[in-house]
């Protein structure tokens, strides 16, 4: 990671204040911070799939929420915490491989839809297999195997650097040469094909890769928020991620990350009025209509710009 | 024996009910490459309008009529006033801008009907032997009846053939003067009066209520995918067979896990078909 920030002083700045700002930070402004990180998480490994895959998953969440309920299924039984990592893995594994395998196989519009259909599957799964899922109750993680017992600050500290150490990798990643070919299959699959490269293989590959990074914020999400409801695999949740990563700006990384901040703090916002969805919902709307790049890319009005090029 | 032929039928009422918005679906995705995922509350608009049609009118069918209209002008205004911003935009920011026209209706609804369940009385009381209720039964041979009318309506009429010929080729179609303005037009009524149809046939079965739209939008969504997009006689099909699969698998277990199983059928049919059952005639 040191050298991968080496000549590099915007993303080590960055790293850095991520890393040490929410520190100073009163105790509940610190939660918060490490529960935004573990959405930018999340936001970034869909952004893997849609912005440099070109794969729109729009059941996102699955990968978040199962191997956090298989996590919390272990633990909530066992007293081994390695077991509880140990299911996490495998259900990132199965599930990864399952959804990779029906994407693969389905393209364009179809793959959109059968995520979206694989998201609404497991949320009724989750609420109706009550003896294992807790049903409508949820799930709650006990204290021992969660980052309760930790104080905030290294709470903060552990998750903050899990998430800027993978969010490195993932730029790493996406700036090699195989995010080159990544990045061909998302302009123009055919001509990928037509050059040798067995692309079904690196959407295989891309969606497990994703898959685990999701899987690693649903544990970090498990440990930290503790308590898992329906909603972690469910559409709505899984159609938000989308909206993040587009407000920030596909194919930047860091953008979907700025994205799932902005959404979370104004629905916390608008959270008291009654209406809110209405606001959520037009948001969506002008977001998409107005502004497809994402607000990182937003260009500056024109007006703005002549104005400040005269001063 | 009984309780089997009931569910037979029942399964053809939600099969058609599905196949009614389906066939919206699968138009507007063929002619105009939307992925309407604001469908589904095309369908619950339908049905509070009949709610409050009937409130007003007293008379069901007529009110049926004044949802059905309402639901076209209101859904296809949505459509079409997008339509050319995002002409040739690809179906992810589709699919997310017509979900973000499903959040703001679906909370609109709740806004002026409240949370509550909204029923009206059968219009036709009564059984059938065998088979169930007259009123679900009327419905079946109306759905039927607006299937087939809409099947006519493209392979004879004049706008029929237009749309027809757009959908197979639209850069010819447009050079020999078909006008893409009146075929878009068309389809956006068509497909939202569809689903608003068939939410108010629903209104005295399910009753309205503001997650329904959620539930027929992800039946009718599979059905068009596994029918192949944007395929008509494909959708038919399977929206036939996820009816009936869904209602006899009910006699056996619970709905909700009725419904996983359809999904998960249908899912292993597309990874084995990937072009959905379309190409079996």
């Amino acid at each position: 990671m040191v050298r991968l920030l080496r000549g590099r002083p915007y993303l080590m700045a960055f790293a850095l204040i991520v890393l040490c700002v929410p520190l100073i930070l009163p105790t509940y402004y610190k939660y918060l911070a490490t529960e935004l990180i573990i959405w930018g998480l999340l936001a970034i490994s869909l952004d893997l799939l849609i912005g440099y895959t070109g794969l729109p998953s729009f059941g996102h969440a699955v990968f978040f929420g199962v191997p956090a309920y298989a996590f919390a299924i272990v633990a909530t039984r066992s007293s081994s915490l390695a077991l509880a990592i140990l299911a996490a893995m495998v259900a990132v594994i199965v599930i990864t491989t399952l959804v990779g395998y029906f994407a693969t196989k389905t393209g364009g519009v179809g793959y959109i839809i059968v995520t979206l259909l694989c998201s609404f599957a497991f949320f009724i799964i989750a609420l109706a297999w009550t003896p294992m899922t807790g049903g409508e109750n949820g799930l709650y993680v006990p204290e021992k195997f969660s980052f309760a017992g930790l104080p905030s600050d290294a709470r903060y500290a552990a998750v903050a650097l899990i998430g800027v150490s993978i969010w490195a990798l993932a730029a790493k990643l996406v700036g090699s040469s195989y995010g080159l070919v990544l990045l061909g299959i998302k302009a123009n699959e055919r001509r990928m094909q037509a050059m040798g490269y067995n692309t079904e293989r690196f959407k295989f590959q891309i969606t497990v890769v994703s898959g685990a990074i999701a899987g690693i914020a649903g544990v970090l999400y498990a440990l930290v928020v503790r308590t898992l409801s329906a909603d972690l695999v469910g559409p709505e949740l899984s159609t938000e991620i989308v909206i993040w990563v587009l407000l920030g700006g596909v194919q930047t990384l860091i953008g979907p990350v700025v994205g799932a901040a902005l959404f979370i703090s104004l629905k916390q916002i608008l959270n008291t009025l009654t209406a809110y969805p209405i606001f959520l919902g037009l948001l969506f709307v002008a977001v998409v209509a107005w502004a497809p790049k994402g607000l990182i890319k937003l260009r500056i009005p024109r007006r703005i710009a002549l104005w400040r090029a005269r001063s | 024996m009984d309780q089997v032929t009931v569910q037979l039928a029942n399964g053809l009422v939600v099969g058609s009910t599905i196949a009614l918005t389906a066939l919206g679906l699968t138009l507007v995705f063929g002619i105009m490459h939307i992925v309407n995922l604001s469908h589904g509350e095309f369908y619950m608009m339908g049905a509070y309008f009949a709610w409050a049609a009937h409130a007003v009118l007293k008379n069901f069918w007529l009110s049926v009529v004044v949802a059905t209209v309402v639901t076209a002008i209101i859904g296809g205004a949505l459509l079409l006033a997008f339509a050319q911003k995002l002409a040739g935009a690809g179906p992810l920011r589709w699919a997310l801008l017509t979900l973000g026209f499903g959040y703001v209706l679906r909370e609109l609804v709740q806004l002026v009907f409240g949370n509550d369940f909204k029923l009206v009385a059968l219009p036709i009381e009564g059984t059938v032997p065998y088979v169930g209720g007259a009123y679900r039964v009327t419905v079946m041979a109306l759905s039927v009846g607006l299937i087939i009318s809409l099947a006519v309506f493209l392979a004879k009429s004049r706008y029929g053939v237009q749309i027809r010929a757009i959908a197979s080729n639209p850069e010819a179609a447009v050079v020999v003067g078909v006008s893409r303005r009146t075929v878009y037009i068309c389809v956006a009524l068509i497909s939202a009066g569809l689903a608003g149809a068939a939410g108010a046939f629903m209104l005295p079965i399910t009753s309205a209520y503001p997650s329904m739209g959620l539930e027929i939008l992800i039946m009718a969504f599979v059905v068009v995918v596994v029918g192949g997009m944007g395929n008509i006689q494909g959708a038919l099909l399977a929206s036939l067979v996820a009816g009936e699969l869904q209602a006899l698998l009910i006699l056996l277990v619970k709905p909700s896990i009725a419904t996983v199983i359809v999904l998960t059928v249908f899912m292993v049919v597309l990874v084995v078909r990937r072009e959905g059952i379309r190409k079996l005639w």
